[in-house]
């Protein structure tokens, strides 16, 4: 062997002291947990560099799933605009399946009237309504009114 | 008990990058772990584990990432050999490397880890990166100075000196001829020498030699 080295030679020497250094930097338990994770499933190894993925979405996406769930089976009822109501139109909006086959379909404030006028006993209570709401001035906003008022109904 | 030595020739040569087997052995011990030889896959991780590890250490410059970078590679390259989808044409070598490489730019690509491109030197913050407390201190000068080459350079001299590849292996890899490798490699050393030299670190060793 030369006694005498070239620059880059002894440059090279340093460098594969170097690699040497890196290489013996892992324990001794290295190729051990190479050969384990090899034999791992797919979803427990770890990918290098990359980020864990963010979960914000899911409450996001799960509350507007239910929201689709919801609008398929409860559809929205149709409301009647109150600036386009008549004496004529009534709570005629339930299309749905269940209202076709009540006893009642009211169609109409006529329709009510004549309903409500048929029940005598009925119509008598609403008279007391009206004349108390007569005689006490109140629109009848507070509910414990509201509840009296049905028992007595 | 004979078993037990061989798995410490191994892991030592796995340390050296020194191997006594040619490429037809190697052909053999990867023909044995496709057909599920637990031994070979344990000769054929000892063999090249550290050698990735040292190739990503050194071009990442971060102990944990380098370990994850390892692990990733084995984890492709047994899921390649086992399932039959790795064909063997003599180039094992080149193929498992060129995916540790692809590994390593992902995580750069990633993480925005790069290596310095410029000669103008270095900064605090680099020298402190580089600076391991387990590592003699013409070591951590050579780190700095490898760090300030430019990323060919960097790249000749890690797939060279840290993965321990021949260069017909890194030319098979690199898909670039020998001849040009060479040449960089002499240049990327010459490069390195001026910067030690300008480091002051490289004075004394040099000067002796």
């Amino acid at each position: 062997m030369n006694s005498k080295q070239s620059p880059q030679s002894h440059i090279s020497d340093q460098l594969n002291r170097l690699a040497m250094h890196d290489r013996s930097e892992p324990d001794d338990g290295f190729e051990r947990m190479i050969g384990q994770t090899m034999r791992q499933p797919a979803a427990c190894r770890p990918v290098p560099g990359r980020r864990r993925r963010s979960a914000a979405w899911v409450p996001f996406a799960a509350a507007a799933f239910v929201g689709l769930f919801a609008s398929m089976v409860w559809p929205t009822s149709q409301m009647v605009d109150s600036d386009q109501m008549g004496s004529e139109l009534m709570a005629s909006a339930p299309s749905i399946p269940d209202a076709q086959d009540a006893d009642l379909l009211l169609v109409s404030f006529e329709t009510l009237d004549t309903i409500l006028n048929s029940d005598e006993a009925f119509a008598a209570d609403l008279q007391t309504i009206e004349s108390y709401m007569d005689a006490t001035d109140t629109d009848l906003l507070d509910i414990s009114l509201w509840m009296d008022l049905g028992e007595s109904l | 008990m004979e078993g037990q030595s061989s798995a410490l020739d191994a892991a030592d040569a796995g340390r050296t990058g020194r191997f006594d087997e040619g490429p037809d052995d190697l052909a053999g011990l990867v023909a044995r772990a496709a057909s599920g030889d637990e031994q070979a896959w344990a000769d054929l991780v000892q063999r090249y584990a550290r050698r990735v590890y040292a190739l990503a250490k050194s071009r990442l410059r971060h102990s944990d990432l380098a370990e994850e970078v390892s692990q990733s590679v084995f984890v492709t390259v047994f899921q390649f050999v086992s399932s039959g989808r790795y064909v063997e044409r003599g180039q094992f070598e080149p193929w498992l490397f060129r995916i540790a490489m692809n590994r390593i730019r992902d995580v750069v690509r990633r993480s925005g880890r790069s290596a310095r491109t410029n000669d103008d030197g270095l900064g605090e913050r680099e020298s402190r990166r580089f600076t391991d407390p387990s590592a003699p201190d013409e070591l951590d000068r050579l780190r700095l100075a490898i760090a300030s080459l430019s990323a060919p350079d960097q790249e000749i001299i890690s797939l060279r000196h840290h993965a321990g590849l021949e260069f017909r292996a890194i030319a098979a890899m690199l898909d670039e001829p020998v001849g040009t490798l060479l040449a960089r490699h002499h240049r990327a050393l010459k490069k390195l020498k001026a910067i030690l030299e300008r480091m002051g670190a490289g004075d004394s060793e040099v000067g002796e030699s």
